[in-house]
């Protein structure tokens, strides 16, 4: 073993041969999916997200939300996504077949958000959720995102952002917290982000 | 250190450094090397500390919630900023420091072209400087281990090249009849990068394939730089530091060519492992879990090989900073073995994946088998090539017991943890997170030692670079 083209040859046959057995073959066997009917005429699915919901995927990405939360639900026998209501079913392949950037997230400090839209279908919500997650939900430790949002005089603010009175974050006085155009974009991603709908391969439940 | 199969018995005797039978012959390999390899060596102890530091930083932040609360200092950017220049930081360019030196020196060349690698760690680490500015900014990609924008990988492979080109040709010029183990290993980890990172590259970033292929493409990659990159890195520096310090060879020497095509082969084939349970085909996950249990094969054969030779001493070596951690690194490296292939099995998956128990066992890989390893190596070739001990033997203890306990301390936590957030489905996130606190700032702890550590290594590595000098010519003392 002391020819220099052998051993490169030698791993080099590896890593063809794992980069065909496994990346080239996913690819080739997901290459032709595309979104599907939920049911017999049914709508098809999954839909493209709006643009809105286009731009707040990069607000995603670039502020690392998927630092912390994931989007993608386990089947049932691997962890407890389902049992914890995070989502209907299980997420499978089909459902991220028109997305650029697939963002599935390895690590978890917050819940999946690969069915948030369906569980938080309330812009108010979100917003506060982002602005002082301990003012929507007691007790959270999620960070804030105050640096997506602004203080305008109250009479220029149109669906201000309330917090509980004496609040930390509270806007200061005659003055309310608004989104920017960034977490208006983020919100709308976050509400696009659903899997409440039957796929081929993942009926929902009875 | 023992002889390849071109010469097939294993020499009895202690192996001969070439410091004892040729003293003439190192001085011009060293001065050949002279600029590239310390400055390679210094810019991966300088990523460490600012990496130590964006991991304490953003460890802050999870129990202090009001620690450097600014847009560009978040948590998820910090992190990334974390985990790029720990990998393509700190540990490719320690990686890249012992394969350069130890390529020249296991082959008897000198380097041809001493500009050209100069060049090539220039290149990579201005890119790595403003690829943590566009992360900062929030430019990452999201994708981990490719979290850099897209236009910096052929950069990056383009100045990787100017490096490992002169490894690949000291091999080719080699002036000895045998093989080192040890060259194998490097030879392996400069064809990986730039093979799998281009691939990677072209299929998540440049031309994305479709839905969860990029994951499948992120996971084949992120396995090949941690294990075979980086892992085959960190091998090669245990197998020329251990026999070579303690001046004893190889226990098993027959077992390193079955062990290393076994690594190669096996370990390939590991990278769904991290997928099981995810939106990608059934059959690629399995594909996984069954490359990552075999991956302990050549783990075990391995380790059968270097813990012996560490058990068994030698006439010489006995407290060296190399030999300690080179001892860590291979005790480590079993242990990591160990963890990789028993998390994706079903029933260990769906309790701690996605927990911190998997960044306590990415910790024990990167920073305990590799980055043990590759300390090993620059301990073992900095005092050589500068012609003088380490300066400062008070900041050797301190890098080591700093780094020791960090780690370990650091690792428990994590995987204790991890196993707080699989049993706690009865609590609701709040919480959870609530109990999570006292977690988070007591891995804050270990991730502060582990940043003294890193910094009594740079000021230690400062020192003996920047000091004057010394004549190469005469026999060092660091010569064992």
């Amino acid at each position: 073993m002391n020819n220099l083209t052998l051993i490169l040859a030698g791993v080099f046959s590896c890593l063809a041969l794992s980069w065909g057995g496994v990346v080239l073959t996913s690819q080739v066997q997901l290459a032709a999916l595309a979104p599907a009917p939920t049911e017999e005429g049914g709508p098809v699915k999954p839909a493209l997200a709006p643009g809105l919901a286009v731009i707040g995927k990069d607000v995603y990405v670039s502020q690392g939300c998927q630092a912390c939360h994931t989007q993608q639900i386990r089947p049932a026998g691997l962890g407890s996504d389902l049992t914890r209501g995070w989502g209907k079913r299980p997420s499978v392949a089909r459902d991220y077949v028109l997305q650029d950037r697939v963002v599935l997230g390895d690590h978890r400090l917050g819940p999946d958000l690969a069915d948030v839209g369906s569980r938080l279908a309330d812009d108010a919500k979100l917003h506060l959720l982002l602005l002082a997650p301990d003012a929507a939900q007691a007790g959270s430790t999620k960070p804030g995102f105050a640096h997506l949002y602004e203080q305008v005089p109250s009479d220029r603010a149109r669906q201000p952002i309330r917090l509980p009175e004496g609040h930390p974050s509270a806007a200061a006085p005659g003055k309310e917290w608004v989104p920017t155009d960034r977490a208006i974009a983020l919100v709308a991603y976050l509400r696009s982000l659903r899997a409440d709908h039957a796929s081929p391969e993942a009926p929902l439940p009875e | 250190m023992s002889l390849a199969p071109a010469a097939p018995v294993a020499p009895a005797e202690r192996p001969s450094t070439l410091e004892e039978t040729q003293p003439g012959r190192v001085a011009p390999i060293d001065r050949s090397l002279a600029p590239a390899v310390p400055l390679l060596a210094a810019f991966g102890a300088l990523w460490l500390v600012v990496a130590s530091l964006a991991g304490l930083a953003a460890s802050l932040q999870l129990h202090l919630p009001g620690f450097l609360a600014g847009e560009p200092f978040l948590f998820g950017r910090l992190r990334a900023v974390e985990h790029t220049l720990l990998t393509y930081g700190w540990l490719t360019n320690a990686g890249l420091a012992f394969a350069l030196w130890a390529a020249h020196r296991l082959g008897k060349v000198e380097l041809r072209v001493g500009w050209a690698p100069v060049l090539g760690a220039l290149g990579w680490n201005l890119a790595l400087a403003a690829g943590v500015a566009a992360l900062l900014a929030g430019r990452g990609t999201g994708v981990a281990w490719l979290e850099l924008p897209r236009e910096f990988g052929p950069f990056l492979v383009a100045s990787f090249l100017a490096i490992a080109l002169w490894v690949a040709s000291a091999f080719s010029r080699r002036h000895t009849g045998h093989v080192f183990v040890s060259q194998w290993y490097i030879l392996a980890a400069i064809l990986v990068f730039p093979v799998v990172h281009l691939v990677a590259h072209a299929m998540v970033l440049r031309w994305p394939s479709p839905g969860v292929v990029q994951a499948v493409a992120a996971a084949w990659h992120a396995q090949h730089l941690a294990v075979l990159f980086l892992g085959s890195l960190a091998l090669a520096a245990l197998h020329l530091v251990i026999p070579k310090s303690l001046g004893a060879p190889v226990r098993a020497y027959y077992l390193a060519p079955i062990g290393f095509w076994t690594f190669l082969s096996f370990g390939t084939w590991a990278g769904t492992a991290s997928l099981v349970g995810s939106p990608v085909p059934a059959w690629a996950q399995s594909v996984g879990v069954v490359g990552a249990a075999m991956l302990f094969v050549p783990v075990l054969i391995i380790s059968l090989s270097l813990l012996p030779t560490l058990a068994g001493g030698g006439p010489s070596g006995k407290g060296s900073p190399a030999l300690r951690f080179a001892t860590l690194g291979a005790v480590a490296f079993l242990l990591w073995g160990a963890v990789t292939a028993t998390l994706p099995f079903r029933s260990v998956s769906g309790l701690l994946r996605f927990t911190d128990a998997e960044v306590a066992a990415a910790a024990l890989g990167l920073q305990g088998f590799v980055g043990f390893s590759l300390v090993a190596g620059l301990y073992y070739l900095l005092p050589r090539m500068a012609g003088r001990e380490w300066p400062s033997a008070a900041l050797v203890a301190a890098h080591y017991w700093s780094s020791l306990l960090g780690l370990l301390g650091l690792v428990a936590v994590l995987a204790g943890h991890g196993w707080v957030q699989a049993s706690a489905t009865a609590l609701t996130p709040e919480a959870l997170g609530q109990v999570s606190l006292g977690w988070h700032a007591a891995a804050s702890a270990f991730r502060a030692l582990l940043l003294v550590g890193a910094l009594a290594f740079l000021l230690n590595l400062a020192l003996l670079l920047l000091a004057r000098p010394a004549r190469r010519d005469i026999p060092a003392a660091s010569a064992r």
